[in-house]
């Protein structure tokens, strides 16, 4: 028993605490400097959905998001940014900036059935946000103006990957999904050549062809009436 | 050249580690904000600048409680902080007396009113405030030292109906 004692009082516990508190501490200094990129600087983040199509994927897209420019205040019309959801503060949405305050967005109410359309003015402290995809977006058409504080960054980068899934899945959601397919039906003659359009490494693999990663940047519309010329894949 | 460098950089080093941590800290567990104006008279004395420590880990999964004091992005301005206390949360109804009518809380919305209700802009001009503007919860005074003390939850009676 005595020499189990001894033995214990023989490992040297002070210098093993001793570094076993420097590298938490370091462990601690690399978890708050990734923090603070990731809040404060830049981050990344994965979006999907319908609703900004053909800029993003359908089944998921890797972007970089700049967090200076929404925090000086520098986003402008045409500009994609990702925003907290006014109607889920746990969901984070990715939209196209529309109209600042002051502007007066006019917008069509209802893309598929009818061409009514709607001007509204956007109130102080507030900014118009809208999907690239009218047809299958939750924007600033159902909830109204957002509060420019739930902007947290702005998107400015796309990885654009040909070997993504995303691709395969769209080309097999818009030729054999009946219920996205009614979705999309409605405009067929329009719809479709835009999603090709966006979509060109999805043919290719069908072909068999093989293109390597490339990041393209997310271009910015400035056309303000909610019909939108779709960006130029890469 | 080299030798001031050396002799600044532990220094440099030293400020770099403590500020990315002060402001790890500051957005993660608990921050301290400055009291300006009237509108939570008497929760909040106007004529000293009181501070108080905001707690940040509500956060996390945005749990806050009807009567709350909270901080939220005001919005009618992105740079404004502005400390009112919650009312009512999404799903409740709501009456407001000045305007005699009742209204529901819409989903991911909150309703935010100031204590001092003659001179406070909050939830009856701008409506709900969405709560992902929401920036924290107030649980202590910490100075000046005669004020120390908890902030306490308070609910106006007879005025929410809760879902």
């Amino acid at each position: 028993m005595s020499g189990f004692v001894r033995r214990l009082a023989g490992i040297p516990w002070r210098s093993i605490a001793g570094e076993a508190l420097s590298r938490a501490f370091l462990v601690a200094q690399a978890y708050c400097a990734v923090h603070v990129v990731d809040q404060h600087l830049c981050s990344l983040a994965i979006v999907r959905g319908p609703s900004m199509l053909p800029a993003m994927n359908l089944a998921g897209d890797v972007v970089a998001v700049d967090r200076v420019s929404a925090r000086l205040g520098r986003i402008a019309p045409g500009d994609v940014v990702m925003m907290i959801s006014p109607e889920d503060p746990r969901k984070s949405v990715a939209k196209r900036v529309v109209g600042m305050q002051g502007d007066s967005v006019t917008y069509l109410v209802d893309p598929g059935n009818s061409d009514a359309s709607k001007t509204v003015v956007v109130p102080q402290g507030h900014v118009w946000v809208q999907g690239d995809n009218p047809y299958a977006s939750r924007d600033s058409r159902q909830f109204g103006a957002v509060p420019y504080g739930l902007i947290t960054g702005k998107i400015f980068c796309r990885e654009v990957d040909a070997i993504s899934g995303a691709n395969i899945l769209l080309y097999g959601t818009i030729s054999w999904d009946t219920s996205n397919y009614q979705l999309l039906n409605l405009q067929k003659r329009t719809v479709t050549p835009l999603l090709y359009a966006g979509n060109t490494f999805c043919w290719h693999i069908l072909e068999g062809k093989y293109y390597p990663s490339r990041f393209s940047l997310v271009s910015r519309n400035q056309d303000k009436t909610g019909h939108h010329e779709p960006p130029t894949p890469g | 050249m080299a030798r001031a460098l050396a002799a600044v950089w532990p220094l440099v080093k030293g400020c770099i580690t403590g500020s990315v941590l002060g402001i790890t800290v500051s957005d993660s567990v608990a921050s301290v904000v400055t009291m300006d104006g009237a509108s939570m008279h008497p929760t909040f004395d106007p004529q000293q600048a009181e501070r108080a420590l905001v707690e940040k880990r509500c956060l996390y999964r945005y749990d806050f409680s009807r009567g709350d004091v909270v901080v939220f992005r005001s919005p009618r301005d992105h740079r404004e902080l502005m400390v009112k206390r919650l009312i009512a949360l999404p799903g409740d109804w709501i009456q407001i007396p000045e305007k005699q009518e009742i209204r529901q809380i819409p989903e991911g919305h909150c309703w935010v009113e100031g204590d001092n209700a003659a001179l406070s802009f909050d939830s009856r001009s701008y409506g709900p405030v969405p709560m992902g503007l929401l920036r924290g919860r107030v649980t202590h005074i910490i100075w000046p030292p005669q004020r120390i003390g908890r902030v306490g939850r308070k609910i106006p009676e007879g005025r929410i109906m809760p879902l």
